[in-house]
């Protein structure tokens, strides 16, 4: 079969992504422009800034990927785009891009669901072996799919309040910690150990929740600050990180034994994290499942992901029109 | 040659088909919805209504702003990206300089409306701009001429803009005027 190659935009929130992906798996060149130094000085994301940071770059990103590979617009096969879910201005950005080239080219476009991505990155550094668990858990997610096969989603468990990325920033805010919070709530929590009591969530089934967790470490900062007394930070972001990712691998084993799974994947930007990494390593060896997780730079935002999600859609002709929007909230799942 | 002008500043939005520097035909809609799910559209139907190819455009007007930010982000990044990908001429002209050239008077004080106030521009009778563009209150407005009450004169605009210098397509970006909380 004739090879693939499809160029990816990615704009949903504070990074201007392109890439050239090959058959849905191999990452040809990405340029990802991270605003990231422009939205620590606000202490988070600002989306109207990210709107115009967006618009004053793309153009850039794409002549440096197509300059670094060697390739012309002529020459892909297909257009994707993230179209949802995300800042909704950022989005419209990339999708308004991505149009204007389906169009001057006579390309295919093809939406894409930014969580799919997450998902799909998976397919850059491995293959996806079906049925399997995904472990979705980034700044607006905490989901746990299963999937039969591409493109099927079917969800048993999520959280309940706030998405772990979520709790994750908010405790770094109340600890004084800079944007980005959750890598650094992570970075602190590794010299630290487990010596607060913050209480376990018990749920049903599959969900999870972090509301509660989130407050009672908001609690214990007030308490100890309002006594004079000095916080240990370090070994308040372990116990706050020992049980948030703790209820993830609760739930995850909980499923092994009773699901039929056969390949365990992690995606989202809190797949970054190293705890989750290593504890999720040591479960799938328990029950001899194999795990992926993507490498780093496919575990944030970026476009690469965004390709290789495209790829089932360009397979099945899935492709959108000219009138395609952008929606901050749309939900695969 | 062909030139195509994008104006998305506006409820309103506006694609104009012109033919050495007079227009041929102008598309309008308004809308209340995402202008993201009509521009491009009307961009296609536009030119297969006048029997245009696009690869005949040669060069694209936008139209940079005040306005909408979200909505002349929307106009400047189909125009840049067709101007870099298809190495085609690209100009801009602000919303306020189009009223501009659509009137005849000594003192051209004109004005854009926004929610919560509007823009204004001041202008001598051959089109030049006197003073900055500024965003004031509403009850500020006095003797300006509101955008609603000017029919735009797009060949007068076509004549101000083959005047101007075309531009490197990275480099046109809205021009926003009015600070956002965080620039306060």
């Amino acid at each position: 079969m004739k090879d693939v190659y499809i160029l990816a935009i990615e704009t949903s929130c504070d990074e201007t992504s392109i890439a050239i992906v090959k058959n849905g798996h191999e990452c040809i060149y990405m340029n990802v422009l991270t605003q990231m130094d422009t939205h620590a000085n606000f202490g988070g994301v600002v989306p109207e800034i990210a709107s115009r940071m967006h618009t004053e770059n793309i153009t850039m990103v794409l002549d440096d990927v197509l300059t670094k590979s060697h390739m012309q617009i002529k020459d892909v096969d297909a257009i994707a785009v993230t179209y949802a879910p995300g800042l909704l201005g950022s989005l419209l950005v990339g999708v308004e891009f991505a149009k204007t080239l389906s169009f001057l080219y006579d390309k295919p476009l093809i939406a894409v669901n930014h969580m799919a991505g997450h998902i799909y990155a998976n397919n850059l550094t491995g293959d996806l072996k079906f049925p399997l668990l995904a472990l979705v858990v980034s700044g607006g997610h905490t989901d746990l799919v299963i999937m039969k096969g591409d493109y099927e989603f079917e969800v048993i468990g999520k959280t309940l309040d706030d998405a772990i990325g979520e709790a994750y920033d908010k405790v770094a805010r109340v600890l004084d910690l800079k944007y980005p919070g959750g890598p650094n709530v992570e970075r602190l929590a590794k010299d630290g150990s487990a010596t607060y009591n913050l209480g376990v969530p018990h749920l049903e089934g599959y969900n999870v929740s972090y509301s509660g967790l989130k407050s009672s470490v908001i609690n214990i900062v007030h308490n100890e600050r309002q006594r004079g007394n000095e916080l240990n930070k370090k070994d308040l972001a372990c116990s706050f990180q020992n049980i948030a990712i703790g209820q993830l691998i609760t739930k995850v084993r909980k499923a092994l034994k009773n699901e039929d799974i056969k390949n365990v994947i992690v995606a989202g930007g809190v797949s970054a994290n190293g705890y989750l990494r290593g504890e999720m390593e040591k479960l799938c060896q328990e029950y001899h499942v194999s795990l992926s997780i993507p490498d780093f730079k496919y575990c944030t935002d970026n476009a690469a992901m965004i390709g290789a999600a495209a790829y089932p859609l360009y397979l099945k002709q899935e492709f959108a029109t000219l009138d395609l929007n952008a929606s901050s909230t749309t939900s695969i799942f | 040659m062909y030139s195509l002008l994008i104006d998305t500043h506006a409820k309103i939005i506006n694609i104009v088909l012109y033919k050495d520097g007079k227009m041929v035909k102008k598309d309008s809609k308004e809308t209340l919805k995402s202008h993201s799910i009509y521009v491009m559209p009307m961009i296609r139907d536009l030119l297969q209504d006048c029997g245009v190819d696009k690869k005949e455009i040669k060069e694209l007007i936008v139209v940079n702003g005040p306005g909408s930010f979200t909505g002349i982000r929307l106009g400047i990044t189909i125009a840049k990206t067709w101007a870099y990908a298809k190495k085609i001429k690209i100009k801009a002209i602000s919303s306020l300089q189009m009223l501009a050239c659509s009137l005849n008077k000594d003192i051209k004080k004109v004005a854009i409306s926004d929610p919560k106030g509007y823009y204004v521009g001041v202008f001598a009778s051959n089109n030049k701009l006197l003073e900055d563009y500024k965003y004031i209150a509403s009850k500020d407005l006095k003797d300006y001429k509101k955008e609603e009450d000017i029919e735009i004169d797009y060949n007068a605009v076509y004549e101000f803009i083959s005047y101007l210098p075309a531009l490197n397509p990275h480099a046109v970006n809205p021009l926003y005027i009015k600070k956002i909380e965080v620039e306060k």
